[in-house]
């Protein structure tokens, strides 16, 4: 197994309405239903909510990469999910936001391999390229792939 | 030209990784040499050395916050922006350098 690969949960078909919020949390609980990884919903989704505050994980094209911690997880966890129905989230570019990838890293250890996470995939999720696979991806593996390329340097 | 950038966020990362791709990206697309160091929660990347700043045409400084460093950048010719705008709007940035520095 590749080390530096985080597991990553993909769901190209995720449905819910309402605020940036009411989806976040959706998408945290169905991430700790499915992805087998065991975790406590509401202090990712706290994390998560602080770290938007702070300024928006929306970063253009409708594209969000909302992130936090976990105090129950002891590796990274990566999802990436399409969302039916386009949700506000005050994006830089002020479209509204359709496909995220949530990084969910252990609070505790690792802080600089964690960064590394987070900065590789911001940078590249700035590729066009990737944004277009992304988009046009139709199932969960092809989603995974994508993801998985990043971090294993393609 | 020869294009060298320094991209810094407040929240130490995410903005940080994305301005520097959208930089890179921007500056290549319209044939110039890109060198861009991130300062973020991991520290200076890519640092830009003396020979890097001696050959640059023009410094992009994209942050929100106060650099590292700066000392460094007396002696070059410089731009300061939002680290979003760097995000949004790279072509644009690079753009207006052109007209800038070759009107």
């Amino acid at each position: 197994m590749d080390l530096n690969q985080p597991s990553i949960y993909a769901s190209v078909a995720v449905e819910v309405k309402g605020s940036k919020k009411d989806v976040l949390q959706t998408v945290i609980e169905e991430v700790r239903d499915k992805s087998g990884s065991v975790f406590d919903a509401s202090e990712v989704l706290k994390e998560v909510l602080e770290r938007e505050a702070l300024s928006t994980t929306g970063f253009g094209n409708g594209f969000a990469i909302p992130h936090g911690k976990s105090s129950d997880l002891s590796d990274p966890l990566v999802a990436v999910v399409k969302l039916a129905d386009p949700v506000e989230w005050e994006a830089m570019d002020d479209e509204q936001v359709d496909i995220l990838i949530m990084l969910i890293v252990p609070k505790e250890g690792g802080a600089q391999s964690h960064l590394k996470l987070l900065s590789q995939l911001s940078y590249n999720l700035m590729d066009e390229e990737i944004q277009n696979y992304l988009r046009k991806a139709e199932s969960n593996e092809d989603l995974v792939s994508v993801v998985s390329g990043i971090f294993s340097g393609r | 030209m020869n294009i060298v950038a320094v991209t810094a966020c407040a929240t130490g990362v995410a903005h940080t990784f994305m301005a520097k791709r959208a930089i890179e990206d921007a500056a290549k697309k319209r044939g110039h040499d890109i060198k861009v160091e991130t300062q973020g929660a991991t520290g200076i990347e890519d640092a830009l050395t003396p020979e890097d700043l001696k050959a640059a045409d023009i410094l992009i400084l994209a942050t929100d916050i106060k650099l590292a460093k700066m000392e460094r950048f007396d002696q070059v010719k410089k731009v300061t922006i939002p680290v979003s705008t760097a995000i949004k709007n790279a072509n644009g940035v690079i753009k207006r350098i052109e007209e800038k520095l070759e009107s």
